[in-house]
């Protein structure tokens, strides 16, 4: 049963980003996007990381996504911006590489012992999660908060800039 | 006594540098003064130096390190022994009294320190040249008399011509010393030395040396002589080197610079005597050129351009002398012929100034009323010079002309040879003589004779042309010793007197009574007027042509050297330099350029066109990290 | 097509290299700035399905907390990077990458 599931939500996540990629208009790709999130919060779920499925769930879709929204809404793009007139010589060219560049990908993984082990349900991942984040990698925690604060910083200038520009033209 | 050597030398060193890098006065009278004060602070060195060598026989020698490279020791050497009693007192003698000259005839000049620093220099070089213990210390000065020389001959160096005079004697000497310098480093290869004592001693000691290569090395080093002292085939330059200053003919090309390569020649006269098939050569040349150049002398109209061809005939003499063993006997003639050539060049330059330029015989006449005692001067010189007992030149000149016959590489053609440039000799200096002094003013300046610096070493010459002849006189009088062969005979090989067909006596009658027939002929033609001289010149007129053209040496020089020279130049600078060495120096820069603008596409600015060419590498990376692997 | 040495993967590592190369085409292919930022969200969302997976199947924690730094960095440059596109509209009054060459040459 599961395995039916498994296969059901990664060929629908696997569709919707291809439906990210083909969008003609921006907006579309942003919805195709929600999709592919979803589909992969639900193959965490699948897998018994429930904690993390939540993220995604909250942040990619919750956040993210909504922001690309935002921005799209907000720049009012006109059908000439959406519509991109790829040659057929680049996207060809572009296609092979990008498969050939995964099959070495793959090659690579396989080389890695690391994924040949076969057991599935490990432990929840809450609360091994939890134990760690507060003891081993309490440093990393807590200097990602920092450079989170960083970047809101950062976002606010960068909002300001606008602002700014716009009282100099009045 | 060593202070006396370098001061010697020094001094007008110094007094090069104060007057024309420090002083730069414009006053003809000052810094004259001073140069030449520094001239006779050196004639007194020198004196000094000459009466301790003659009274206690010792030789004065300084040394200092130079280099020491392998096998070869070089030190800065000067030494005093008896040559150079008489090279330097000639030098530096003569050289005091063409200051003083000096002082009077550039009192027109605006910028006299120039010329007086580089007389002073001149002065120095010689020096460093007539007292150097080695080949190349010796060659130091033989270089700088050649700058010197170069700097005063174009002294005037706004006048293109009077440039190129310069320019010319300096290239011409310059191939000899090629050649000078060929013969030092060949003798470093035979000896491993080029001291002149220690050659001196293994040629005189061991009998085992290759006698080919020592014959090699003495030609070189007479091809050095040759540029220097005016020999053929590289004595055009003297000529055209009368267009500097007269006391500048007088000093350098008359009394010293060029009498290096007789120098030169005798010093390694040692060397000469074991080169037999060379002396014959040096002497073959001597004999030819005086002749070619008193040939020249009779036709020419500028009075410096006489005096000029009379030099190199008379230091083809030298080299007879040179050439046949009768080394005592050069020297001899050099110090005779600086006396009378130098008391020549400062009349001519009396006469010169007094007529304001004037250089055209044939302008000139009548002159001993406005010059008289330029005229009882040069009265001396020309009778010194034409070989008239019992003035110097006549026993110098005879003395060469004896030796030629009896020396030990002596021939009765060398004898012919010169007894008909003696003639000749003669003929021109008279002819010089009578026209310049007798006759009418044929010119349109206002003659004047010039002031006592002018007249005062016209006076001291004179006496000293008449009189130095009796420090050489030969054996065969039994009058008087021979000082000078005492004085050289420790330096200077000497030599035997083989017996030919003519004994001393005799051959000095002989040439008496050329030198009488010399100025007789020249009386007939000019003594008068010119007018009978015309006449036969008009019949003559090809023979006259070529020599008033000197032989056209000059033109054919400039076809088979100069012409395709300057032509390889041009071919040089306009193609190989710009074309080919430019191209290929510039090349790796225009590459390197180019292959930057060719890859300057990989910059497009634009990130996907980035993501790409890293796209790109990724691949190939990774391929070859799991080659092999990919089935 | 698929060649023989990739064929013992799990079929999850397909998806993630399927969702990765989807990414970069999307990346190289697309001339809308949104829509490329949106092809970079796509790959670091390939790399954490294989975290996660791999993660969950060997029983070690870590691979979900590095997908929890993932998540949260994803999230902040996602923010800048679209006000970025924003001032860049407002100087260009567009946001086709085309537009924005100034550092050619």
């Amino acid at each position: 049963m599961r395995e039916v599931f498994f296969m059901i939500f990664s060929v629908f996540t696997v569709l919707a980003a291809l439906g990210v990629v083909v969008s003609r208009h921006a907006i579309f790709s942003a919805f195709s996007l929600v999709l592919s999130f979803f589909g992969l919060a639900v193959l965490y779920l699948l897998w018994g990381s429930s904690f993390v499925a939540m993220l995604q769930i909250l942040i990619y879709t919750g956040a993210i996504v909504v922001l690309f929204v935002f921005v799209v809404m907000l720049l009012d793009l006109k059908k000439e911006e959406t519509l991109d007139s790829a040659k057929t010589g680049p996207l060809v060219l572009a296609g092979v590489s990008v498969w050939l560049f995964s099959l070495l990908v793959l090659r690579a993984l396989n080389r890695a012992t690391f994924f040949k082990s076969t057991n599935i349900e490990a432990a929840s991942d809450m609360k091994s999660i939890s134990t760690l984040l507060f003891s081993k990698y309490l440093w990393g925690f807590e200097i990602l908060s920092v450079f989170l604060l960083a970047l809101i910083v950062s976002a606010c200038v960068l909002a300001r800039a606008e602002h700014m520009e716009r009282k100099a033209d009045q | 006594m060593e202070f006396l050597l370098l001061g010697m030398i020094l001094i007008p060193l110094l007094g090069s540098a104060l007057n024309g890098l420090i002083l730069r006065s414009g006053s003809p009278t000052r810094t004259g003064t001073l140069a030449s004060a520094a001239a006779g602070l050196s004639f007194i060195a020198a004196v000094a130096l000459s009466w301790n060598y003659l009274t206690t026989g010792e030789i004065v020698t300084a040394s200092f390190e130079w280099l020491r490279v392998g096998s070869l020791d070089l030190n800065w050497g000067f030494r005093f022994d008896a040559i150079t009693v008489l090279m330097s007192l000639v030098v530096t003698g003569i050289g005091t009294l063409i200051h003083i000259f000096s002082v009077g005839y550039m009192d027109e000049e605006p910028t006299p320190y120039r010329f007086f620093a580089y007389l002073n220099l001149f002065l120095s070089a010689m020096l460093i040249l007539v007292t150097g213990a080695n080949l190349p210390v010796m060659f130091v000065g033989w270089e700088g008399v050649g700058l010197c020389s170069y700097l005063l001959i174009g002294y005037w160096y706004e006048d293109i011509k009077k440039a190129d005079a310069g320019l010319k004697a300096f290239v011409i000497n310059r191939i000899g010393d090629a050649g000078f310098l060929i013969g030092i480093f060949m003798l470093f290869q035979i000896f491993g030395t080029v001291d002149f004592e220690s050659m001196k001693q293994i040629v005189d000691g061991s009998g085992t040396l290759n006698v080919r290569w020592l014959q090699f090395a003495a030609f070189f080093l007479f091809v050095g002589a040759m540029g220097k002292s005016a020999q053929i085939p590289l004595f055009t330059w003297l000529p055209d080197a009368m267009a500097g200053p007269t006391p500048v003919s007088a000093l350098i090309h008359a009394a010293t610079m060029v009498t290096a390569g007789v120098y030169l020649l005798a010093r390694m006269g040692f060397l000469f005597q074991v080169s037999p098939d060379v002396s014959h050569f040096v002497a073959t040349i001597g004999c030819a050129t005086a002749l070619f150049a008193a040939s020249i002398a009779t036709a020419q109209r500028d009075i410096k351009k006489i005096l000029a061809y009379s030099t190199v005939s008379q230091l083809g003499f030298m080299f007879v002398a040179l050439g046949v063993g009768a080394y005592s006997v050069a020297l001899f003639h050099v110090m005779t012929h600086a006396f009378f050539k130098a008391l020549l060049f400062l009349a001519a330059g009396t006469i010169i100034h007094g007529l304001h330029g004037e250089q055209d015989v044939c302008k000139m006449g009548g002159l001993r009323k406005h010059f008289p005692v330029t005229f009882i001067t040069t009265t001396i010189a020309v009778a010194a010079i034409c070989g008239l007992p019992p003035l110097s030149g006549f026993f110098s000149k005879d003395a060469i002309v004896f030796a030629a016959l009896t020396g030990p590489y002596g021939s009765p053609y060398l004898w012919a040879g010169l007894s008909l440039a003696s003639l000749l000799t003669a003929f021109y200096m008279s002819r010089f003589y009578f026209l310049v002094f007798f006759g009418e003013y044929r010119g349109d300046a206002h003659p004047h004779e010039g002031g006592w610096a002018m007249k005062f070493p016209l006076l001291d010459l004179a006496i000293g042309s008449a009189v130095v002849g009796f420090l050489g006189m030969p054996h065969g009088l039994h009058l008087l010793p021979n000082y000078l062969d005492q004085l050289l005979v420790p330096t200077v090989p000497g030599w035997e007197e083989s017996h030919a067909f003519l004994t001393e006596i005799q051959s000095m009658g002989v040439a008496v009574a050329v030198a009488c027939l010399g100025i007789g002929i020249a009386a007939f033609f000019y003594l008068p007027s010119p007018a009978r001289s015309e006449k036969a010149a008009g019949k003559l007129l090809a023979i006259d042509t070529i020599l008033k053209n000197k032989y056209w040496v000059d033109e054919l020089y400039e076809v088979l050297f100069v012409a395709p020279f300057r032509f390889l130049s041009g071919i040089a600078a306009r193609f190989i330099d710009p074309r080919v060495i430019d191209a290929a120096v510039l090349f790796p820069s225009r590459l390197a350029r180019a292959g930057g603008t060719l890859l300057t596409f990989i910059q497009s600015g634009s990130a996907q066109f980035y993501l790409w060419i890293m796209l790109t590498g990724g691949l190939l990376v990774l391929w070859q990290a799991l080659k092999g692997l990919i089935v | 097509m698929i060649p023989a040495s990739v064929q013992i993967l799990h079929w999850s590592h397909y998806v993630a290299a399927c969702l990765f190369a989807l990414g970069l085409f999307g990346f190289l292919i697309r001339k809308n700035a949104i829509v490329v930022l949106m092809c970079i969200e796509l790959m670091l969302n390939a790399v954490n399905l294989i975290l996660v997976e791999v993660s969950m199947r060997s029983g070690h924690p870590e691979g979900l907390i590095f997908v929890i730094f993932i998540i949260t960095v994803a999230a902040a440059e996602a923010a800048v990077g679209l006000g970025i596109i924003l001032n860049l509209y407002r100087a260009k009054g567009t946001v086709n990458i085309d537009a924005f060459r100034e550092l050619q040459g």
